[in-house]
C-alpha cells in the first residue's frame, strides 16, 4: 500500500485533464476498497483516496471523506472536519449529498433550520428518504413549525413509491389523528404494507393494533407474531451458515469420525478443516469438541484456508468456542470475503451491524496485517 | 401365558387369592396399593406378615420399630423373616441385638450370629457393624485382626464408613498396634474418594491442628479444611487457615474461600478480591462466579462491562453455563460497552497465553 501511494504520487502531473481522471481513478480505487469488492475491505486506505481525490474537487469523493470523518470510520471521528466535506459535496447539488449534509446538521438544534431546507431541496430533486426525513421534521416541529398537514402531504408521493418509512409515518397519523380524523382502518393498510416490507416498526404499530383491534379484528396470535418479527429484524435469511469447501469432496454420511480426527491430529490441514465442519454441523456438538474444533481452524484459517476464516469469524462473532469477540470475528470474515469465499458477504452483512467504528477499525487494521 | 393383559381382571385374581390367604398375594396386593390406598395396603401387608412372607414381616417389623411399639413383636417378625433367610432382616435383627434397645438388652451371641447370617448373603452394613463390634469388644469378643479383616472386605467394595473406621484404628493404633499416622492419612484420603464427609472433616481438623507429620500439598488440604468451614464451631480456624493459603496465592484456597464468603450474608467485599485472584490465575468456576455476581449486584452495582468479561472469558474456557448467561448480558449492554468488555477477554487470554497453564480444579 506503501508503495502504490510513492507511485501515486509520482504520476500527478499538473494538468487540468490528468487531474480530473486521476480524480476519478482514484475515487473508484477507493470505492473498491470501501466495499470490499475483490480486495479487502480497508476504509483507512479508502479514505486516503478519497481524500486526495476530494482535494481536487471530487465530490462523491468530498462526500465519502466526510462520512468518514462522521463515523470515525478509517479516520479519527471529527465533526468539524466531516461538516467540511460534506458542505463541500453538498455544493454540486447532489440529491445524495445535500441529504447526508442535512442528516449531520439535522442533530444540532442550531443548524435545524438548514437541515430542514436541505431536506426540502434534495426531495424537491427527487429523493424519496429526503421527503420523509423532512416530514419527519414538519410532525415533531424540529427546525421548522409543527404542521402535520404538510407533514402528511410530503409523505404522501414517498408513500405512493411504496416508501415503508413513509408508509409508516403516514399511518402514525391516522392513529394519533394528527392533521386528519382518526382512522385505524386506513392506519392499519399503511402499517400492513410498510410491514410486508420487513420495516420492524410497521410490525410493531401494526402488532398494537391487532392487540387491541382497532381498525382489524381482534387477533392476538397475530400481534404476538408481529411482535416477534418485529424483534428480530429483518433477517429473512436466518442466522448465516457455517460453510464446506465446494472444491473438497462432500463427507459422506457414514463418515469415520475418529479416523478423521486422528489425521487432524497428525496435522492434515483437509482433516482438520473437515473434522471441525462435522462438529459446527452437529445439533447440538458437544462443547469440548467446539473448543477443538476452534482451535483447528484457527490453524487452517491462519494457512489462508477462506471457509475456515468464513467458519472461525461466526464461531468469533458467537462466542463458541472463542471468546465473543466481533473484532476478531469481523477481521476472519473480510479475509474471507477478500478470498471471495461464498456466503462472507451475508455474514459481514448480517454480522456487522452491532460493531462500533473502533471495533470495524482495528478489525481492518488486523486483517491487514495478516500473512499467510 | 396365552392370555392377553388385563390389569383389572389381574387385580381381581389377585384379591381372590390374598382373600384364600395366599401370602405372596397378599403381599403383592399391598405393593401394588401402597399409592393409592395406604390403609388398605397397610392391612394387606399386616395379613401377609402373618401368612410368613419375609418382606412383608420385614417391613412390618420396621414400621413397628419406628413406631416405638412392644419390642418383643419387632423381634419375633425379625427372627421368623431371618430365619428364612432374608438378609436385611438378619442384619436388622443382629444390629439390634448389637446395640441393644429398650427392653432388650445387648446379647453378643445372637448379635455375631445374626450379622453373620447376613455376611454370608454379602451385606456390606452387616460386615461393617460386625467388623466395629470386633474392634471394640464391647459385646462380643474383642478380636481387633478379624476386626480389621472385615472392615478391609467392605473397605474393598467400596463402603466408605468402614475406611474411615480403618483410618480412625491406624490413627488410634488397634490393640497392640502402634499409631500410624501415614497410613492413616491414605485411609482417610480413600474414605474422601469413596464419598465419607466425615473423613474429609477429619482431615481438616488434623491440618487446622498443625499436624505437620501429614506433609500434605495444600492444594489437597483445602477441601478438607473447607469441610471443616461448613461444619458447626470450627468457622474461625479454618477460615484464618484458607485465608492465609490464599495470600500465599494457592488458587484453589482464593477459590474455595471466595465462593463460601460469596454466599454468606456479610462477606461479599472479603469475597471479591479472593475471586478475583482465582479467576485472573484461571480458574473458570471463580471466572464464571464473578461474572455472574456482576449481573446481580451482589457487590453493590450492576456492572455488565466486568460481568460480560468474566463471563465470556469462563465460557470461552468451556464452563456450559457462562455461554447462555453472556449471551443475555449482551442484549443488555451497548455496542462501547460490549466492545470494551470484549477488548479485556482478548487482552486476558493475550496475556494467558504468555503464562503456563494451570490445572483445572473439577467441581
Amino acid at each position: 500500500m506503501r508503495l502504490r501511494r510513492l507511485i501515486w504520487a509520482t504520476v500527478l502531473v499538473a494538468t487540468g485533464a490528468l487531474a480530473q481522471d486521476d480524480a476519478a481513478s482514484r475515487f473508484e480505487a477507493g470505492m473498491r476498497l470501501h466495499s470490499g469488492d475483490g480486495v479487502l475491505q480497508d476504509f483507512a486506505a479508502a479514505a486516503d483516496h478519497m481524500r486526495a481525490a476530494a482535494e481536487q474537487g471530487h465530490a462523491p469523493a468530498q462526500n465519502m471523506l466526510g462520512r468518514y470523518h462522521f463515523e470515525g470510520l478509517g479516520v479519527p471521528q471529527d465533526r468539524a472536519e466531516a461538516l467540511r466535506w460534506l458542505e463541500a459535496a453538498a455544493a454540486s447539488g447532489t440529491p445524495r449529498h445535500l441529504f447526508d449534509l442535512a442528516r449531520v446538521l439535522e442533530e444540532d438544534d442550531a443548524t435545524l433550520p438548514r437541515a430542514a431546507q436541505l431536506y426540502a431541496q434534495a426531495a424537491g430533486a427527487g429523493l424519496a428518504d429526503a421527503s420523509v426525513f423532512l416530514g419527519v421534521l414538519f410532525q415533531e416541529g424540529r427546525g421548522v413549525p409543527q404542521d402535520f398537514t404538510r407533514a402528511r402531504a410530503i409523505y404522501e408521493t414517498p408513500a405512493a413509491q411504496g416508501h415503508p418509512r413513509a408508509l409508516s409515518n403516514l399511518g402514525l397519523l391516522d392513529v394519533r389523528a394528527e392533521g386528519v380524523a382518526q382512522d385505524y382502518a386506513r392506519a392499519a393498510t399503511l402499517f400492513t404494507a410498510a410491514a410486508e416490507q420487513g420495516l420492524p416498526e410497521a410490525m410493531t404499530n401494526l402488532g398494537v393494533l391487532y392487540e387491541n383491534g382497532f381498525g382489524v379484528p381482534l387477533d392476538e396470535a397475530r400481534a404476538t407474531a408481529l411482535y416477534r418479527a418485529a424483534g428480530q429484524g429483518d433477517r429473512p435469511a436466518g442466522p448465516p451458515a457455517y460453510v464446506y469447501d465446494p472444491r473438497l469432496m462432500a463427507l459422506p454420511p457414514e463418515t469415520d469420525r475418529a479416523a478423521l480426527a486422528q489425521a487432524a491430529q497428525a496435522g492434515d490441514p483437509v482433516a482438520q478443516f473437515q473434522w471441525a465442519w462435522l462438529v459446527l454441523s452437529d445439533d447440538p456438538a458437544a462443547p469440548d469438541d467446539l473448543t477443538r474444533a476452534a482451535a483447528l481452524l484457527q490453524r487452517t484459517a491462519a494457512q489462508g484456508h477462506g471457509p475456515s476464516m468464513l467458519n472461525l469469524g461466526l464461531l468469533y462473532m458467537r462466542g463458541i468456542g472463542v471468546p465473543q469477540d466481533y473484532v476478531l470475528g469481523h477481521q476472519w470474515l473480510l479475509l474471507a470475503r477478500a478470498r471471495d469465499v461464498t456466503g462472507a458477504d451475508a455474514a459481514l452483512e448480517a454480522t456487522t451491524p452491532p460493531l462500533t467504528a473502533a471495533q470495524i477499525n482495528a478489525a481492518q487494521r488486523r486483517a491487514s496485517e495478516y500473512t499467510p | 401365558m396365552g392370555l392377553p393383559q388385563d390389569p383389572t381382571l389381574g387385580r381381581t385374581w389377585l384379591r381372590a387369592a390374598a382373600n384364600d390367604g395366599y401370602g405372596e398375594a397378599q403381599f403383592e396386593l399391598s405393593q401394588r396399593l401402597a399409592d393409592t390406598d395406604p390403609a388398605t395396603a397397610a392391612r394387606w401387608l399386616t395379613e401377609a406378615a402373618s401368612s410368613g412372607v419375609p418382606e412383608a414381616q420385614f417391613a412390618v417389623a420396621r414400621d413397628v420399630q419406628s413406631r416405638g411399639g412392644p419390642i418383643a413383636d419387632v423381634i419375633a417378625l425379625f427372627t421368623s423373616a431371618a430365619e428364612e433367610g432374608h438378609v436385611p432382616a438378619q442384619r436388622a435383627l443382629g444390629t439390634l441385638y448389637l446395640t441393644g434397645t429398650d427392653g432388650q438388652p445387648p446379647d453378643g451371641a445372637l448379635a455375631e450370629a445374626w450379622l453373620r447370617r447376613a455376611v454370608q448373603g454379602r451385606d456390606l452394613v452387616a460386615l461393617h457393624n460386625l467388623g466395629l463390634a470386633y474392634l471394640s469388644g464391647a459385646v462380643v469378643r474383642s478380636d481387633p485382626e478379624q476386626a480389621i479383616d472385615l472392615l478391609t472386605l467392605a473397605s474393598d467394595n467400596g463402603f466408605a464408613r468402614s475406611t474411615l473406621a480403618l483410618a480412625r484404628a491406624s490413627e488410634d493404633g488397634t490393640a497392640g498396634a502402634a499409631p500410624d499416622m501415614v497410613t492413616a492419612l491414605e485411609q482417610y484420603r480413600r474414605a474422601v474418594e469413596q464419598g465419607s464427609d466425615g473423613a474429609a472433616r477429619r482431615l481438616g481438623a488434623l491440618i487446622l491442628d498443625g499436624d505437620a507429620a501429614l506433609r500434605v500439598p495444600p492444594h489437597d488440604a483445602v477441601p478438607w479444611v473447607l469441610a471443616r468451614l461448613e461444619a458447626d464451631g470450627e468457622e474461625a480456624r479454618a477460615r484464618d487457615w484458607l485465608a492465609a493459603r490464599a495470600a500465599d496465592g494457592v488458587r484453589p484456597a482464593q477459590a474455595a474461600l471466595g465462593a463460601w464468603l460469596l454466599a454468606q450474608p456479610d462477606a461479599v467485599a472479603e469475597a471479591q478480591p479472593l475471586l478475583r485472584a482465582a479467576a485472573d490465575g484461571g480458574h473458570v468456576p471463580s471466572q464464571f462466579r464473578l461474572g455472574e455476581a456482576h449481573t446481580t449486584g451482589v457487590f453493590g452495582t450492576v456492572d455488565y462491562i466486568a460481568a460480560h468479561t468474566w463471563l465470556n472469558i469462563a465460557a470461552a474456557s468451556g464452563h456450559v453455563g457462562a455461554t447462555g448467561m453472556r449471551d443475555t448480558v449482551t442484549a443488555l449492554m451497548t455496542p462501547d460497552d460490549i466492545a470494551t468488555a470484549q477488548d479485556a477477554a482478548r487482552a486476558y487470554f493475550e496475556g494467558a497465553r504468555a503464562r503456563p497453564p494451570v490445572p483445572q480444579a473439577t467441581e
